[in-house]
């Protein structure tokens, strides 16, 4: 979780704790409260541990239901973020000066479910009422902000980070009041928030001071989270830094999409990028090329290669030849590519995956009737790990990047995109479906991958984030 | 209440007004409007209720319980139960003259209130007007639940006092109302906040 996340977590719960300020708000507190039902304050604290999760779930729905929808919209990159950017400042901007909100919601929760229902119950409706936001009177133009901002950037991690925030916002203060709300430093507190207009105006200069910090870490990380994150039609990604190669077409002709989104084309297909080098595949040869400069450093013969990953210090070329797999690497200097070393081979019906390189080490995955699994080899010392294996499931496609692996794991009615961590724990899930996931990258922050529709296959390249 | 702010809320409660009629504040609702559709669907916007409510004899109020007896008649309360002067907000006693912090009767400057021989004039009682209620048609009485809603450009707290009574101050069958233990709402009272909604 980065730096833009933790700002809008901050926000929204600032944002949905203004929330409190509402005729819904305040009657959460008096009606949850002892004084509002005749079973004292063990119903009460039963109603308060049932409003959070209901108010955590409604907020959830409403901002990650809008990053989902925000990531099926066109636009990329700056764009989007500039968007956010923007509401995040107008909506600092209003609050800052205490502007009158509008549009305003005028509806408000429903009296009766108190009375046809037990408490807790009640509670937890009414908890996902707050929490879904646009229900009930709206008490600042954040929540209006935080809505265009899920919705502008698509993310569902953004989108969850709005939503955690926001719901235990709003559920916060009226958790906190509700079980003391008969005595006097309750009724105290309610007084003040409500005769006192200096809080609420307070609570909405923090708002914009929130909203402020917001719009100036999207607009910070703008540049750097500017980059392509999908592709289509294209197939076979791989990353460094901002830049995306990828093949499309027919012909898998090479194209480089730089983080501000140009596309240039490459001087071969199968592209591979890494460590300031782009390898190509040009005929029978594999072409070294400079990135900054897309200037030819070496070329060598490599008769059947159809896959390559580069690094700063080796290229790695699979070859097939004879229905026989083999990767082979040659170390990269600086008069050009040393003496090839052959790393791994396997016959038919075995075969060996795409290679991804990072460092002094690659990763590949090898597939066998037996079994499927994941190798990392270590291209200094020799020694080969083999850190995923399934005797029931495909293993295939990882991509190398410091302590993580990303891969692709295929069960007969799924396939999942799987990031794991070198270092031990569990896998974690990036993407999971029915969609046929097939070769995968790695960079700081998002994971790409190939997706393969149709018979004769369709393929796109779509990306989440780490 | 200060000029300024009654003012404000004049102008507020005009604004809500036309609200629906005028063309920007018109397409902003249906905009809030729309937005609840989105996020919450049909069920929700079934189940939840407008939040302005207009009276039947002061705003906010939706059923038709009468006032609680108030010494000035619109039963405005201050958040312990005391009553209030409706439009200035200030504290009223049970003769429904102004008063100071001390009890004293002042004027509408807040001034004190003298004697012909230049003391000022003796406090009269000033209580809650729930239990005044209670003393005044010989039953006990409860300020059970309460709800809020938008009046005005104000949050409002609604406020039911309640007795174990089948009439209500209307004369006729009392409702259930924010009562809970058997009770049912007797008369109805209003505490005004200052938020703007």
């Amino acid at each position: 979780m980065g730096a833009l996340e933790l700002a809008l977590i901050a926000a929204a719960l600032l944002v949905g704790a203004t929330g409190t300020w509402s005729p819904c708000g305040f009657s959460m507190v008096e009606t949850i409260g002892p004084a509002g039902h005749t079973g004292g304050r063990r119903v009460t604290l039963a109603a308060c541990a049932t409003f959070l999760p209901g108010a955590l779930a409604g907020a959830l729905v409403t901002f990650a239901g809008l990053a989902a929808l925000g990531s099926i919209l066109p636009g990329e990159g700056w764009v989007r973020y500039g968007i956010a950017a923007a509401a995040a400042l107008v909506a600092a901007i209003a609050e800052a000066r205490g502007a009158r909100l509008a549009p305003q919601i005028r509806r408000q929760l429903p009296e009766h479910w108190r009375r046809v229902m037990p408490m807790p119950a009640a509670a937890a409706l009414y908890g996902v009422l707050l929490g879904l936001g646009f229900t009930t009177f709206v008490l600042t133009f954040g929540v209006w902000a935080l809505a265009g901002i899920a919705l502008a950037l698509g993310e569902p991690l953004a989108g969850l980070a709005i939503g955690l925030g926001f719901g235990v916002g709003r559920a916060l203060p009226i958790v906190a009041l509700a079980p003391i709300a008969d005595r006097p430093a309750g009724r105290g507190a309610l007084a003040l928030m409500a005769e006192r207009p200096g809080l609420y105006r307070g609570i909405r200069l923090g708002d914009a001071a929130a909203l402020g910090a917001v719009a100036a870490a999207l607009l910070f990380t703008a540049g750097a989270e500017a980059e392509v994150k999908r592709v289509k039609p294209a197939a076979d990604p791989s990353v460094h830094g901002g830049d995306l190669v990828v093949q499309r077409g027919r012909d898998r002709a090479g194209s480089l999409y730089s983080s501000s989104g140009v596309r240039t084309s490459l001087p071969g297909t199968d592209p591979a990028i890494g460590g300031g080098y782009v390898a190509v595949i040009d005929g029978g040869d594999v072409v070294l090329i400079g990135q900054s400069d897309l200037v030819e450093r070496d070329r060598v013969t490599a008769t059947g290669a159809d896959a390559v990953a580069v690094g700063s210090n080796w290229l790695a070329i699979r070859t097939r030849r004879e229905r026989r797999d083999v990767i082979q690497v040659r170390p990269i200097a600086d008069q050009g590519l040393g003496q090839a070393r052959q790393i791994a081979t396997a016959g038919p019906p075995s075969q060996l995956g795409r290679p991804s390189v990072d460092g002094n080490r690659i990763a590949y995955a090898a597939a066998k009737r037996s079994r499927n699994k994941l190798v990392i080899y270590k291209l200094k010392s020799g020694k080969r790990r083999t850190v995923v294996v399934s005797r029931r499931h495909a293993l295939s496609n990882p991509s190398l990047l410091d302590r993580k692996l990303a891969y692709v794991r295929s069960t007969r009615k799924r396939n999942q995109l799987r990031l794991r961590d070198l270092r031990g724990g569990r896998d974690r899930k990036l993407r999971s479906g029915k969609a046929r996931l097939w070769s995968t990258a790695l960079n700081g922050k998002r994971v790409y991958v190939t997706v393969l529709e149709g018979r004769r296959p369709r393929s796109r390249v779509v990306s989440v984030r780490r | 209440m200060p000029r300024a702010e009654r003012e404000s809320e004049r102008v507020g409660r005009a604004i809500d007004g036309i609200a629906g009629n005028t063309s920007r504040r018109g397409f902003l609702a249906r905009l809030g409007g729309a937005m609840v559709a989105a996020t919450a669907g049909g069920v929700v916007g079934r189940a939840i209720e407008p939040g302005e409510a207009e009276a039947y004899h002061f705003c906010g109020h939706i059923y038709t319980t009468g006032s609680c007896p108030h010494p000035t008649g619109t039963p405005r309360i201050d958040k312990d139960g005391f009553p209030l002067h409706a439009s200035s907000g200030k504290p009223v006693d049970n003769l429904g003259r102004r008063v100071d912090g001390r009890g004293r009767p002042v004027n509408a400057k807040g001034k004190v209130l003298l004697d012909p021989d230049g003391r000022p004039l003796p406090p009269a009682p000033r209580t809650t007007v729930c239990s005044e209620t209670a003393r005044k048609y010989n039953f006990k009485t409860w300020v059970d639940g309460a709800w809020y809603r938008c009046c005005g450009g104000r949050v409002r707290k609604l406020v039911d006092c309640c007795a174990y009574s089948n009439r209500r101050i209307n004369g006729d069958a009392a409702l259930t109302g924010y009562c809970y233990s058997g009770r049912k709402v007797f008369c109805v009272m209003y505490f005004q906040t200052k938020v703007p909604c």
